[in-house]
């Protein structure tokens, strides 16, 4: 294998082609292990729990919530940026790192996708119930109708259906036609007549031809350079969900370039979440390596720093601007009734990631586990300092009120929870977790792109 | 690379397992002129389709007639929604208000230029749910590099196997076209 003076190889273990395929299908074909089973049970119980919550908030209204006149959005509202902001690593991991070459990125994009792809699913499953009569959420698309009315394209709502309908079919397309090699590679060794047929439908007759790969080259840089202004947008979009509005503490334009790194660093926090435990189980340390872990670490120090610089800016313009209601909203959010949240906030979104200036910690597993979770936290509740603190102080005193979230609530979060763990144990069962194609591309070429002596030479 | 006059009666095939002998053998097939008639490989190799003779792909182009057509057509629909078929005040912004089109026209863009890329790239390879193509070689997806020439005549299939033997390759075969 050709060893770079200046850089550790990307994948260890001196790998042949062969080895990468054994390695990465090996999962797919034999037979789960107990904690597999045990993991798929807690999550789709999860699951079970959530959906009973949805059917009761679905059957007895949005009342069974713990919303008010004065703080409409809660709970919900929390969970859905939540979650949309942890698909926008799998994207950044794409899309972005493909357009900077970051070769890196091939062990851990697909697993990073699909992750994407389930976060925006659970997501979408918050505004939709929102709306409280679910049957009727076609309303938000703009079709002629017998009442004469369109859709307001006015609105930032609206444009968060179209950023979050696009974001999650991009997306999908994406992951899709870079799985069809692979698939291919599980068809081509699949023993049993349902397995072979099964990846042969899906691998839509891949044959590994010059024109394909030609073609899928291609449309993966193009969709790699839609994808990156579509992820940027999508945050911004969501962040104008607030900013156009005229509550203190959310009418600011620094929202979209906050959001957006804030939605990075939480999405690699929980990239990390995943693929630090993914790698033991599948034993794919030689793909996942401790440099990945190490390198995702940096661009969570850079996204957190980021949003650490957010949250102090806000402080200052709250002051700078002389506005008392901004000056307040502010002076609440520390010291209010919700200070607990914005303390949380602020311990695990600014001071935990700067651990990993640390290179012992920064390229520690399990360390990188824990702050990953502390990250999880500190973002979710960023959101509820964010939509709760804010809308609970009015300009009015006479409608300030408190919010309480229900166990209703609580158990739609952890139904979407379970939702998100089942798709990534259903997928780390039946589809390659690497991108075997891919990484067989980057063990044999050097840095600058030239082909070099392959494998194990004899 | 096709030839598409003459449909050839036999392919000959065989395998590399570096992707380094396969260029070179590209390289030597180009050299003898053997019509080539796919290359099969278990991932992509950068400038093996030039080398081979390929044209460049058009999708591209697809993709941004089908972009343009995705921002015309939303920045058009509402335009029309919001000035001719229902105007309606809205916060005191005009009927045409432009930065508000903005987001859902790139949505939109992008949308169909993403759409129009991946069915053109389905569609002109041949690939979908139940496709039938033909697998010369189970391990094209695992660590063979196939390289498959058309063999119109004795001397040209005579040719291309003493090339490809000559140029290392493994399992050297006349196979049914």
């Amino acid at each position: 294998m050709y060893v770079s003076p200046v850089r550790e190889p990307l994948i260890t273990g001196n790998k042949t082609f062969t080895d990468v395929t054994n390695d990465i299908a090996r999962p797919v074909e034999g037979k789960p292990g107990k904690y597999w089973y045990l993991g798929l049970s807690i999550s789709s119980a999860a699951l079970m729990v959530g959906l009973l919550c949805m059917f009761i908030t679905i059957w007895f209204g949005i009342g069974r919530w713990g919303l008010n006149k004065t703080i409409g959005w809660g709970f919900s509202i929390t969970t859905f940026v939540w979650w949309i902001g942890i698909g926008h690593a799998g994207t950044f991991i794409s899309a972005i790192l493909l357009i900077f070459r970051q070769r890196w990125r091939t062990s851990i994009n697909r697993a990073a996708e699909a992750m994407t792809i389930f976060a925006v699913m659970c997501a979408a499953i918050f505004p939709l119930i929102h709306m409280g009569r679910v049957l009727l959420f076609f309303f938000a698309f703009p079709y002629p109708n017998t009442r004469h009315v369109w859709v307001n394209f006015n609105s930032p709502l609206l444009w968060d259906v179209f950023a979050i309908s696009t974001y999650f079919l991009v997306s999908f397309l994406f992951w899709y036609t870079g799985l069809l090699p692979d698939l291919a590679s599980l068809r081509d060794r699949a023993k049993s007549k349902i397995r072979k047929l099964s990846y042969r439908l899906l691998s839509f007759g891949w044959t590994g031809s010059l024109k394909h790969w030609q073609r899928h080259e291609i449309m993966s840089l193009m969709l790699a350079g839609l994808a990156t202004p579509l992820v940027l947008s999508v945050h911004s979009i969501v962040s104008f969900d607030f900013a156009t509005s005229v509550i203190p503490g959310w009418h600011t334009t620094i929202f979209p370039p906050y959001f957006v790194s804030g939605a990075i660093f939480s999405g690699f926090a929980m990239v990390q979440t995943l693929l630090v435990i993914t790698r033991k189980v599948l034993h794919i340390e030689n793909y996942i390596t401790i440099q990945h872990i190490s390198s995702m670490n940096k661009i969570i120090i850079l996204t957190g720093s980021i949003v650490g610089v957010a949250y102090l800016t806000e402080l200052f313009m709250s002051w700078y601007s002389g506005v008392e209601y901004e000056h307040y909203a502010f002076i609440n959010r520390a010291t209010g009734p919700y200070w607990f949240a914005y303390w949380i906030m602020m311990t695990c979104n600014v001071v935990s990631p700067q651990l990993f200036w640390f290179k012992k910690i920064r390229e520690s597993p399990w360390i990188t586990f824990v702050i990953s979770i502390f990250v999880n936290i500190g973002m979710w509740f960023e959101r509820f300092v964010i939509i709760v603190t804010s809308l609970h102080r009015d300009y009015l005193p006479s409608s300030w009120a408190m919010y309480k979230p229900t166990i209703i609530e609580i158990g739609i979060f952890i139904g979407t929870l379970g939702l998100f763990f089942t798709c990534y144990f259903l997928f780390i069962k039946f589809f390659p977790v690497i991108a075997m194609a891919e990484v067989k591309g980057i063990i044999k070429v050097d840095r600058n792109g030239n082909l070099t002596k392959t494998g194990r030479e004899k | 690379m096709k030839n598409k006059n003459k449909q050839p009666k036999t392919f000959i095939s065989g395998y590399y397992e570096h992707p380094e002998d396969l260029v070179d053998a590209v390289k030597r097939i180009r050299e003898m002129e053997l019509p080539i008639e796919d290359i099969l490989t278990p991932f992509p190799i950068h400038g093996l389709d030039e080398l081979a003779g390929l044209k460049k792909s058009g999708i591209p182009t697809i993709g941004f007639i089908f972009g343009i057509l995705g921002a015309a057509s939303a920045f058009g629909f509402m335009t029309w929604v919001f000035t001719v078929s229902y105007p309606l005040h809205i916060g005191g912004k005009p009927y045409f208000s432009v930065p508000s089109f903005i987001p859902i026209t790139f949505e939109v863009t992008v949308l169909f230029a993403a759409f129009a890329m991946v069915f053109a790239f389905l569609i002109r390879s041949k690939l979908g749910p139940g496709a039938k193509n033909r697998i010369y070689d189970q391990k094209i997806t695992d660590n063979h590099f196939v390289v498959l020439l058309q063999g119109n005549s004795e001397p040209g299939i005579d040719a291309a196997r003493q090339t490809l033997s000559a140029t290392g390759a493994m399992d050297v075969k006349t196979i049914d076209a």
